[in-house]
C-alpha cells in the first residue's frame, strides 16, 4: 500500500477543545454543555442512540450550525461563526453519513476538486494526488465514470477519499459504514486503518454498528440527550452499567 | 492519442459548415449571419453561468445591453467630458469592464451574505432586476430613451474611430465566426481549468464542496463576472454591426431569447448552445416572413416540447447521442474493458 501522507509531526499541536457547547433547537436541547477534546494523532468513537445529538455535535464543529453557546477551538483558534470552506481549509473536513458526493462529475472529477478545495496548505503533498488516493479505496478502474453511477459502498469510499485528498488533520466521520455489507464494513474498518497509520489524520467518528466500533479499536464516548456520559475503552463502555442500560437497552441482559 | 470529446466533434463540423458557407450564400444572408455569431457568443456566456455553474439568470440581457450602450457611448464620441474620443477598442474595452463589473456587483450581492440566493429565487431576482435596468433605459435622455442611440459607427479599426472600416459582410462574417471559435474555445479552456473544475462540483453539491473547503460563494460570483463580461463584449459587437442601441437590448426580451436558443441548443455545452442560437435566429428569420406574427407561437411552442421531450436540448442530444454510439461501438471492438 501506498503511503498517503508523510507529515512532521511540528503542525499537529494543539488540537480541538470544546467546551460547554450547547445547541437548542427551541426548547430541545440538541447538544448540552459538551465538554469535549480530541489530541493530535487520536481516534475517537461517539455512540449513542438516535436523537442524541452526535449529528448535531458534527454540525456545530463544522460551522454548519452556530452553537447557543460555549466555545470549539481548533489548533489554539475560534472556529465558531466562521464560514463552512474556512472551517474545512483549516484543516477538519467531514464525511456525511449520507454520501454527499458530485453525482454528475466522474469519480476522478470528484477526487481531483477535492484535491484544489484544499487551499494553499500542504502544497506539495504528491501523495495526496487522485490517482494514488484511488488505489488506496480500490476505484481506479471507476476513474472515468459519473460518480452517480458507483454503488453505496463506494460512494462511501469515494466520499472518505475526497475528504483525505483535502489533507485534513481531523476528519470528522458520520456513520462511515452506514448501509454497507458485512464485507463492505470489513473493507471500511481496513481502510480506516491503512488511513490512520499512514497519515497520521486525527478522526472522530459516529457510528452506530457495535460490531464495526469494536473493530476500529479506539476509545470510546457516549452520548445520550445531547450529553456526554461516559468515555473509556469499548470494553469498559460494554460494561458500564449506565451505558447498557441506557444504550444497549436492559434486554442485552 | 488525444481523444476528442463528442461536443468537440459537432463543433468541428459545424466549423467546417460555416466556413463553406458564405460560398453558398448571399451576401444578404452572410451579413446576416455575422449577427448570429454574436448572439451565439452571448449564449455561450449564459450556457457557461447557467449549464456549467448552475446559475440561472433570467435577466442575461442586462449585461448585454450595458455592453452595447457603452460600445454606442464610446464610439460616438459621448463620453461625458471627452468629445474626442470614439475609439472601438475603448468601445469593446468599456463594454466588456463595464458589463463585467456590473455582474461583479450583482454576484457579490446575490452570493455574498449568509443566504445566497439559489435556484427560483435566482433567477426571479435576476429577471426583476433585468425589468428594472430596461426602465431606467428607456427614462434616460442621455441614452436616447425610448428611441435608443442611433447611428452607432460599424468597426473601424484606427486607434480612435478613424482608420479602415469594416462593412464587407464577407470579412465581418469570418471575423465575427474567428471571434466566435475563440470565445468558445476560451471558455472550454475555463471549464476545464481548476477554476472551472471547482465551480462544477460547486453546481452537483453545494454543501459538499463547501465542507471541503471550496469558496463557493467567490467561485458563482468570478462565474457570474466572467459571463457578464463576455454577454458585454457580444453586446457591444452586435451594435457595432446592427448600428443602433435601443432599450429592447436591455431588458426582458432578449433575457427571454437567449434563454430559449440556449435551452433549444443544449445547456450543458458551450458549443450546442451556440448552435441554438444560431439556428433559432436563422430559422426566425426564414419562418416569420412565412408564418409571419405566429412565429413567437411557433417558438413558444417548440421551447415546450423540447423542455418536455429534449431536456438535454437539440444539440445537446445529438451530442449525448454520438457519445453513446462512439462507446458502443468501443465495446463493440473490445478495445476497452466495460468497466465494473
Amino acid at each position: 500500500m501506498d503511503s498517503i501522507a508523510q507529515r512532521s509531526s511540528g503542525e499537529r499541536t494543539p488540537f480541538l477543545e470544546i467546551e460547554g457547547l450547547t445547541k437548542l433547537f427551541g426548547g430541545v436541547r440538541a447538544v448540552d454543555n459538551v465538554d469535549f477534546s480530541i489530541g493530535p494523532d487520536e481516534m475517537r468513537c461517539v455512540i449513542g442512540p438516535n436523537g442524541c445529538g452526535k449529528t448535531t455535535l458534527f454540525n456545530l464543529i463544522t460551522g454548519y450550525h452556530a452553537p447557543t453557546s460555549g466555545s470549539i477551538r481548533f489548533g489554539g483558534h475560534d472556529v465558531c461563526g466562521r464560514p463552512l470552506h474556512e472551517i474545512a481549509r483549516s484543516g477538519i473536513v467531514r464525511k456525511f453519513q449520507v454520501p454527499s458526493i458530485f453525482p454528475g462529475l466522474t469519480v476522478g472529477e470528484n477526487l481531483e476538486s477535492a484535491f484544489f478545495a484544499r487551499g494553499s496548505r500542504s502544497p506539495d503533498a504528491r501523495s495526496l494526488e487522485p490517482t494514488r488516493l484511488l488505489e488506496t479505496v480500490r476505484l481506479s478502474r471507476q476513474r472515468d465514470l459519473p460518480a452517480g453511477n458507483l454503488s453505496h459502498g463506494q460512494k462511501q469510499w469515494l466520499e472518505l477519499a475526497m475528504v483525505l485528498a483535502t489533507d485534513p488533520l481531523l476528519i470528522l466521520l458520520d456513520e462511515p459504514a452506514a448501509g454497507m455489507t458485512r464485507a463492505e464494513k470489513t473493507e471500511t474498518v481496513r481502510l480506516l486503518d491503512v488511513i490512520r497509520r499512514e497519515t497520521k489524520v486525527s478522526a472522530l467518528v459516529i457510528e452506530h454498528d457495535m460490531g464495526f466500533v469494536e473493530a476500529l479499536g479506539c476509545p470510546v464516548s457516549v452520548m445520550m440527550m445531547g450529553r456526554i456520559v461516559a468515555s473509556g475503552s469499548f470494553a469498559d463502555m460494554r460494561n458500564n452499567r449506565q451505558v447498557r442500560e441506557a444504550y444497549l437497552g436492559p434486554s442485552h441482559g | 492519442m488525444m481523444k476528442l470529446s463528442s461536443a468537440s466533434i459537432m463543433g468541428i463540423a459545424a466549423l467546417l459548415f460555416f466556413c463553406a458557407l458564405p460560398a453558398v450564400v448571399s451576401s444578404w444572408v452572410a451579413a446576416d449571419f455575422g449577427i448570429y455569431f454574436v448572439y451565439a457568443v452571448f449564449a455561450v456566456s449564459l450556457a457557461f453561468l447557467w449549464g456549467h455553474a448552475g446559475l440561472l439568470s433570467l435577466g442575461h440581457a442586462v449585461y448585454f445591453g450595458i455592453g452595447a450602450y457603452a460600445m454606442s457611448v464610446v464610439t460616438l464620441g459621448m463620453i461625458p467630458g471627452l468629445p474626442g474620443v470614439r475609439s472601438m477598442w475603448l468601445g469593446l474595452l468599456a463594454a466588456v469592464v463595464l458589463s463585467g463589473c456590473a455582474a461583479a456587483l450583482v454576484g457579490a450581492f446575490f452570493f455574498g451574505g449568509r443566504r445566497p440566493l439559489k435556484g427560483a429565487f435566482l433567477g426571479i431576482v435576476t429577471l426583476a432586476l433585468a425589468v428594472v435596468i430596461e426602465r431606467l433605459a428607456i427614462n434616460s435622455s442621455f441614452l436616447g430613451g425610448m428611441n435608443g442611440l442611433m447611428s452607432v459607427p460599424p468597426i473601424t479599426l484606427g486607434l480612435n474611430g478613424d482608420g479602415p472600416e469594416v462593412t464587407d459582410t464577407t470579412v465581418l462574417y469570418y471575423l465575427m465566426l474567428a471571434i466566435l471559435v475563440a470565445v468558445i474555445l476560451l471558455m472550454l479552456k475555463v471549464e476545464g481549468s481548476r477554476f472551472g473544475k471547482s465551480l462544477a462540483s460547486v453546481r452537483e453539491n453545494e454543501l459538499r464542496a463547501a465542507t471541503l473547503g471550496h469558496d463557493a460563494a467567490r467561485l458563482k460570483n468570478r462565474a457570474f463576472t466572467l459571463s457578464g463580461a463576455l454577454a458585454g463584449l457580444s453586446g457591444a459587437l452586435f451594435v457595432a454591426q446592427f448600428g443602433f442601441a435601443s432599450p429592447s437590448l436591455i431588458g426582458f426580451a432578449l433575457s427571454a431569447d437567449v434563454l430559449i436558443w440556449v435551452a433549444l441548443g443544449g445547456r450543458n455545452h458551450v458549443i450546442s448552445a451556440a448552435l441554438g442560437a444560431i439556428t433559432v435566429r436563422y430559422l426566425e428569420s426564414r419562418l416569420s416572413g412565412a408564418i409571419g406574427a405566429a412565429w413567437p407561437l411557433f417558438l413558444g411552442g417548440l421551447f415546450i416540447l423540447s423542455v418536455m421531450l429534449f431536456p438535454k436540448g437539440a444539440f445537446g442530444e445529438a451530442i449525448a447521442w454520438i457519445d453513446t454510439f462512439r462507446k458502443n461501438r468501443r465495446a463493440a471492438s473490445g478495445s476497452e474493458p466495460p468497466a465494473a
